[in-house]
């Protein structure tokens, strides 16, 4: 029977290697440096053979573990520090920039208030506002304006005085008036003495031609014609009389009337003057109580701008914070950075023992020398020494891995387990860990060599 | 002209007293409230009241004497003459010059009116009831009214 070498070639390989693997890794190791491993296929078989054998084969230390996870948790913890602090922060700025937005609205409905009682001021002042044409707005010049309605008031009372001088010569007029009609009331009298000696001369007429008798007939027409023209200027001279009469109490009535308006009219104007002064005075000290109130609320919206000023100080505060953020996030890159090495060094140096106390003080002793923030370094003491209590008890000295867990809360155990678990690749990985290279190049930024060679174990406990 | 003027001068000064009766002519003057009438043969003319100067032993009734373009003419009180006692305006009074008896006399009177001829069936005698009746003893009747028509004799008489 014919067996094609493609089909038997890999059945006596397999045969082969499960029987290397049954008798144990020597034989493994010497197949892995013949000439079949050479191969890329068979090399990564055998890689990958030898990871599994490895890691059946090695047993890592239970205290490395142990520091490996006090590390993880310390870091832990700090992020969830640093996480809880961003939060708070974030809704901390989130709550000052709402308040900084009110204090803005506030600022404009007193802007908008302050034009609302500018608009008042122009309104009041619509004649005579001062405008500064160049300014482009209105401009209102107090001492100006003051002066402005002083020199209109004291026009005003000067016409007003002009009016009342006018008045008082009216007044003149109006006694001459007077006198010239007791002038006419004299001429009467004359009128009436005129008409009397025609009476008379009528009467003695009539005397005559009476003792006259036939001769004295015709003087007798001439003597009643005369006695007629005496009755009718009697009679004249009555009306005349009368009508001067009832024209002089007129004329006394309505001079003593104009009078009365007169007093009436300058004491009127006198108090309108008065009026007058306190109006305009009322409505300049008006214009500087406005003014005034201007100044109040300008200075009122720049106190408004010294909390804003300090808000904007809190916000800078609160962006220093979240830079000290970003730093101990370094810090915290540098931690797990260390952990993956001191993974690896669990790995490699898998017989060497560790104690889980000596492995803490240590830890703690280089998260202070890597911490630069007092915060940092009291949580990772608090944790430390709490662990330490934590770390004694019979569940940690079994390697439980839920004694690790108890020291951070939910919500971080998702970081934890993902940094846990990028660790452990990194610690899986033998050909991209060089743990002697790092561990000179750790001395070599501390400057300590020396510790290096004294207390490797230090090295393989702190990664 | 002048002829007709000198004549009737002539004729003035021959017309004197009774001579013109027959035409029963009065002057109606007011004193007070009533009118009262003197026969014009009486009258010489009517002047307006002028300053008077009283003589010693002049009766009440009598104003004084008033010096009348040179003649010195006694004159009484109508008012007091004829019993009213309230006294009236001497401003706008008159002083009817009479010539009586050959002799002058003035009577100041409050007012005078006019010349009526009063015909004697509307002249009737007063009854004489008081002393009045002396110096008013007739009533004449006129279109104005009832004119008391004085007694000059003894309105003059002392």
């Amino acid at each position: 029977m014919y067996i094609p070498p493609w089909i038997l070639i890999p059945c006596v390989i397999i045969f082969a290697s499960s029987l290397i693997y049954a008798f144990g890794h020597p034989c493994f190791s010497l197949l892995l440096n013949s000439r079949v491993a050479r191969l890329p296929l068979a090399r990564r078989i055998l890689g990958a053979v030898q990871a599994r054998l490895s890691t059946k084969g090695v047993r890592i230390p239970v205290p490395r573990i142990l520091s490996a996870k006090n590390t993880i948790a310390v870091v832990n913890s700090q992020l969830t520090h640093i996480t809880g602090k961003i939060e708070g922060s974030t809704t901390d700025a989130i709550l000052r920039f709402a308040k900084v937005l009110e204090n803005i609205e506030d600022l404009e409905r007193a802007i908008q208030s302050t034009g609302a009682i500018i608009d008042d001021i122009q309104q009041k002042l619509a004649l005579n506002v001062h405008k500064d044409g160049q300014g482009g707005g209105a401009k209102i010049d107090m001492t100006f304006i003051r002066r402005r309605y002083e020199m209109l008031l004291r026009e005003i009372a000067d016409e007003l005085s002009l009016v009342v001088n006018r008045k008082s010569e009216d007044l003149e007029k109006m006694n001459l008036v007077k006198e010239s009609v007791k002038s006419i009331h004299t001429l009467s009298d004359e009128i009436k003495m005129i008409a009397r000696q025609t009476k008379i001369l009528a009467v003695n007429a009539s005397i005559e031609a009476a003792n006259a008798g036939k001769y004295g007939t015709t003087f007798a027409v001439v003597a009643e014609a005369i006695r007629r023209v005496a009755v009718q200027s009697e009679e004249s001279s009555r009306k005349i009389l009368s009508q001067m009469t009832i024209t002089n109490e007129i004329l006394d009535r309505n001079i003593n009337q104009i009078e009365e308006a007169m007093d009436v009219e300058s004491r009127f104007i006198n108090s309108t003057i008065v009026v007058l002064k306190d109006v305009f005075l009322s409505v300049i000290d008006s214009l500087f109580q406005l003014s005034h109130r201007i100044g109040v609320i300008v200075d009122g919206m720049m106190s408004e701008t010294s909390p804003m000023k300090q808000e904007v100080q809190s916000l800078v505060v609160n962006l220093q914070f979240e830079d000290m953020t970003k730093q101990i996030s370094q810090h915290v890159v540098t931690m797990l950075e260390e952990i993956s090495r001191g993974l690896t060094g669990a790995l490699n140096h898998s017989e060497e023992k560790c104690d889980a106390k000596t492995s803490k003080e240590d830890l703690f002793h280089r998260f202070n020398q890597v911490a630069t923030m007092q915060s940092e370094r009291d949580i990772a003491a608090g944790l430390l020494h709490g662990g330490n209590m934590k770390s004694e008890s019979p569940e940690e000295a079994a390697g439980a891995p839920d004694g690790g867990v108890e020291l951070w809360d939910d919500a971080p155990s998702e970081t934890a387990a993902s940094d846990d678990s990028a660790a452990m690749e990194m610690a899986l990985c033998p050909s991209a860990n060089e743990p002697a290279e790092a561990l000179s190049a750790d001395a070599a930024e501390k400057n300590d060599p020396d510790r290096l060679t004294s207390d490797p174990d230090a090295d393989v406990t702190f990664f | 002209m002048l002829r007709d003027l000198d004549q009737n001068h002539v004729e003035y000064e021959e017309l004197d007293g009774e001579d013109i009766s027959d035409r029963n002519l009065f002057l109606c003057f007011r004193v007070g409230a009533t009118r009262y009438g003197i026969e014009v043969m009486y009258l010489r003319e009517v002047a307006n009241l002028i300053e008077f100067h009283r003589m010693p032993g002049m009766p009440g009734y009598a104003r004084g004497v008033m010096n009348l373009r040179g003649n010195l003419i006694p004159t009484i009180d109508a008012r007091s003459r004829l019993g009213l006692t309230e006294a009236g305006c001497d401003r706008d009074s008159f002083v009817v010059i009479l010539k009586f008896d050959g002799k002058l006399h003035g009577l100041v009177v409050d007012d005078v009116e006019e010349i009526h001829e009063i015909p004697d069936e509307q002249i009737e005698p007063m009854q004489n009831i008081y002393s009045m009746t002396d110096y008013a003893s007739r009533v004449g009747r006129t279109r104005g009214g009832e004119i008391l028509l004085v007694n000059v004799g003894k309105l003059l008489a002392g």
